[in-house]
């Protein structure tokens, strides 16, 4: 109990001590939507392998960074959409809304939330921590019965001189029923420094609706990230999402999926690629509420170095969802001495009639692949690529969407080659 | 081209192979036929230079244009790239790993070290096409991760495949007719015999005389306990298949 009044004393009073944008008076303000929440300890289920301290600790000494001046031009995405954020804000300025109207409405998250078309969901201390200190954020509704053509590509970008801030990016996407959008986010880093970004990026999908998601986290190794996804399916919907991460300091991305209605299905995968001291954690609790649901999840990690990893997958299958599919698996190939990996698949099943398989595997190279490898012509070193690169490409037959597959191919297979050759 | 002298080897501190003596010429078909734990597959597997295969006495020695080298000084991927090829017994799935990267990155990386020139993703595609209508193979087939999901008659076509591509000199063989049906058993030997050529030597391990019906032996061998006991020709497979092993063993 010390601990944890602890940590939550010095990550405030941090907060509280600088505050050179805001002003002390706001941030006491701000903290206090926090009081009802309690800094998540070891003990809870869901941050026991995680590094509380690390995030108690942190240096933080704004809202954002104090300059947009040196934001690196935003790569932009051939024929798509792009709402580009920095440190944190929404700017519209940087953003490329072209072709996004009529099929997609956008706003300012702030703005949604007073007209009440969006009821905000804190239960937990890191969102609570968000809905505090997000400045403007963006609400985007994709229309009835659209077709979206054009995908969307949500891009997140730190400047280069901030060091020490904290970014709370805020996104919410309804998406109307029998609509369907592919939507991208990218969270790149201009900035070398310690800096922390505790995002939300919440899914409203409504019957017969679709949506294709891919997130990329691209940080750097000094980078703490905390993210939140959460997606309430209904009637029908289907959800396919892919989380591509190459760690930070720390990697904690959270998918909280509710399929709340008859026939919902999501299909969940992620692919983490770790070096050195990066950590990334996948924590996934998917509940199914009604009959017939689908889930799948396949999360994959290769890891070198004193990595490490750590996937909780959590599926809770509820009495009234009877002939629901559950599959997860979790699969992890270590190649450093010293990384390691906590795995955790957890199945709670409250329905009889249901289908539901989970499993975890982690180990080192087969050597008889590599030795088969080996005796096509490929060396030990060339056989070990290619079996992280099989590995580590097949996540891309997980990706449904023909756009975000063609798109982030060349970038996976750029990141999985870099990250091979060390290996 | 390939002499192996006096082999002893073994795995995991237990010998398999105790003074294997066994000769392999440019234009020749040999059968190594023998009951099970014989050490067959080991004699395959010490021949490709598998890493827990010691070799703790004897050589084996590779000529290649007039020019003899140590194989056991070789690894695994450099006997590969000089023409030694395995085709496995039970050919290993690579997720992920499509055949034809596979077929094309081993095929530019033979040519390169063979001072030959390489090919193109496109020209090669075309070339590997012809070579699956060959073993009756759909071009699709070469799109699939290497093995994964592939039926057990494809995964030995997979392997003549391979073997096509590599083009080696001395192809050992370890019982590619096993798990195949008489339809694959035909197309597979055809393709052997298609690769078969005055240039290279290609070595059957097999259990059963009945791929030999389709590709014909030189020499048939039979391997016990770790040696050669017998050396004859087509024939000899043929009694083999009649009156089990038994009268060999006992002699």
């Amino acid at each position: 109990m010390a601990n944890q009044e602890l940590a939550t004393t010095n990550f405030q009073s941090l907060l509280e001590t600088v505050l050179p944008f805001s002003g002390k008076v706001e941030a006491s303000y701000r903290l206090n939507g926090l009081k009802n929440f309690s800094f998540p300890t070891k003990k809870e289920d869901d941050w026991r392998y995680s590094p509380t301290k690390s995030i108690s600790g942190l240096k933080i000494e704004s809202f954002h960074g104090k300059t947009f001046e040196d934001v690196l031009a935003p790569a932009s995405t051939r024929d798509a959409i792009e709402v580009v954020f920095v440190n944190g804000f929404y700017s519209e300025k940087l953003s490329k809304l072209k072709g996004l109207y009529p099929d997609v409405r956008i706003s300012i998250f702030k703005k949604a939330l007073e007209e009440n078309k969006i009821q905000p969901l804190e239960e937990k201390w890191f969102r609570a921590l968000n809905q505090a200190f997000f400045e403007n954020g963006v609400y985007l509704e994709i229309q009835k019965e659209v077709r979206l053509k054009t995908p969307i590509v949500i891009r997140h970008l730190t400047n280069t001189k901030a060091r020490n801030f904290m970014a709370s990016p805020r996104v919410f996407v309804r998406v109307l029923p029998f609509s369907s959008a592919e939507i991208v986010e990218i969270f790149e880093d201009g900035s070398t420094g310690e800096y922390f970004v505790n995002d939300i990026c919440d899914f409203e999908v409504f019957p017969g609706a679709q949506i294709h998601h891919l997130r990329i986290l691209n940080s750097s190794e000094r980078s703490t990230h905390t993210g939140h996804m959460r997606f309430e399916m209904y009637r029908d919907s289907e959800l396919n999402s892919c989380v591509l991460s190459t760690g930070g300091a720390l990697s904690r991305t959270q998918v909280d999926v509710v399929l709340k209605e008859q026939g919902a299905q999501a299909n969940l995968s992620g692919l983490n690629l770790l070096a050195d001291v990066r950590k990334t954690e996948n924590h996934v609790s998917v509940v199914h509420a009604a009959e017939g649901t689908i889930s799948r999840q396949e999360f994959k990690s290769i890891l070198t170095g004193s990595s490490h990893g750590v996937f909780q997958g959590k599926v809770n299958i509820l009495p009234v969802a009877q002939k629901s599919v559950s599959e997860q698996l979790n699969k992890n190939l270590i190649l450093g001495d010293k990384a390691h990996v906590d795995t955790k698949p957890q199945l709670d099943v409250g329905a009889d009639d249901v289908k539901a398989t989970h499993g975890a595997t982690v180990g080192q190279l087969d050597p008889e692949e590599v030795f088969y490898l080996q005796t096509r012509g490929f060396s030990p070193g060339q056989s070990k690529s290619l079996i992280c690169r099989g590995f580590a490409l097949s996540i891309l037959d997980t990706i449904k969407s023909k756009w975000i597959c063609e798109n982030v191919k060349n970038w996976l297979e750029q990141s999985v080659s870099t990250y091979t050759e060390g290996v | 081209m390939l002499d192996i002298k006096n082999i002893h080897a073994s795995i995991n501190g237990k010998e398999v192979l105790k003074g294997l003596n066994l000769t392999f010429r440019p234009g020749e078909v040999h059968a190594i036929m023998g009951p099970n734990g014989s050490g067959k597959s080991t004699l395959a597997k010490v021949v490709a230079g598998h890493p827990e295969y010691q070799v703790t006495e004897g050589e084996i020695e590779y000529e290649v244009n007039f020019r003899k080298k140590d194989l056991k000084a070789m690894e695994a991927y450099e006997r590969a790239r000089e023409g030694i090829f395995l085709a496995f017994q039970y050919p290993v799935e690579v997720p992920g790993v499509s055949n034809i990267h596979l077929l094309h990155s081993a095929f530019n990386m033979v040519c390169k070290h063979q001072g030959v020139e390489e090919m193109s993703q496109g020209e090669f595609r075309k070339f590997i096409e012809k070579k699956c209508e060959m073993l009756e193979l759909k071009p699709q087939f070469l799109d699939r991760s290497v093995n994964e999901g592939f039926s057990g008659g494809e995964k030995k076509k997979n392997e003549i495949l391979q073997m096509a591509v590599l083009n080696p000199r001395v192809a050992v063989l370890d019982e590619t007719d096993s798990g195949l049906d008489i339809d694959a058993l035909k197309i597979v030997a055809g393709g052997i015999n298609r690769l078969k050529n005055q240039e290279n030597c290609i070595v059957l391990i097999t259990h059963y005389q009945r791929l030999l019906q389709y590709v014909v032996p030189d020499y048939v061998h039979i391997l016990s306990d770790g040696k050669i006991i017998k050396t004859g020709d087509k024939a000899l497979a043929l009694k083999l298949e009649e009156e089990g092993y038994d009268w060999l063993i006992k002699s």
